[in-house]
């Protein structure tokens, strides 16, 4: 006799991975660091150390704006528990300053990333390109339509049918 | 528009170049006088403007560097 399957309960609920206890994670825990000073006695010492400022060089030397790089590290040490994310907002400019401190006193052309945001009011030239390529793809089938559209039957004009007229 | 936080946290906060006035030496500094006393600002000690601060001590510095 074939068993018929019973349902199991031993799944788990629908969301429950998102889920864990209270207090679990470290960022729902007392920071370690609780004012910006702290925070800072934490930062900065780790900036010029010698294994993070090789690296801090060669991202600057990358390109990557000095913004980013601050951002990441403080979301990082959020995410750590080392504070909390107000004093990380307040940590940040000090971070970007010492940052900047870093890469002039090595020399290196960097990118703070607080540069004037783009107009959005003017058109870039890869936008423009890119509208111009739309409308030459989609050039044949409008001109297809207004073709169609443009067909006239042509009107025959009624020819004068008098004794005096004229044969053409 | 997608902002980076750092970025709005470090333009926002204000720092413009101190710009040291010119003492004028014909005003009178005695007792009776009116400026006197020195008037004496009051400091807010919140912790942007202590960020405010340390990133202008920085930038100081930065332009040490640049400088020569």
């Amino acid at each position: 006799m074939a068993e018929t399957p019973t349902p199991s309960f031993d799944y788990p609920i629908p969301g429950q991975g998102m889920t864990a206890e209270v207090g679990s994670r470290p960022w729902q825990n007392p920071p370690q660091y609780s004012t910006v000073e702290e925070a800072l006695e934490f930062y900065i010492p780790r900036l010029v150390s010698d294994d993070v400022y090789e690296a801090l060089l060669d991202s600057m030397e990358l390109g990557i704006p000095l913004t980013t790089m601050a951002d990441s590290m403080q979301s990082t040490a959020v995410m750590q528990g080392l504070h909390t994310i107000d004093v990380g907002i307040l940590a940040m400019p000090v971070i970007i300053e010492m940052l900047a401190f870093i890469g002039d006193d090595a020399g290196i052309e960097y990118t703070m990333g607080t540069e004037a945001p783009i107009d959005e009011d003017k058109i870039s030239e890869s936008k423009i390109a890119l509208a111009m390529k739309r409308m030459r793809e989609k050039l044949p089938e409008a001109l297809e339509e207004t073709k169609e559209e443009e067909v006239v039957e042509p009107v025959e004009e009624p020819q004068p049918t008098g004794l005096m007229a004229r044969k053409v | 528009m997608n902002v980076n936080p750092a970025a709005k946290a470090y333009t926002n906060l204000g720092i413009t170049d101190e710009v040291e006035a010119p003492k004028k030496a014909s005003m009178g500094m005695g007792l009776l006088s009116r400026n006197g006393t020195p008037k004496v600002e009051k400091k807010s000690n919140e912790p942007k403007d202590r960020v405010r601060d340390y990133v202008s001590s920085i930038r100081k510095a930065r332009k040490q560097i640049t400088n020569g």
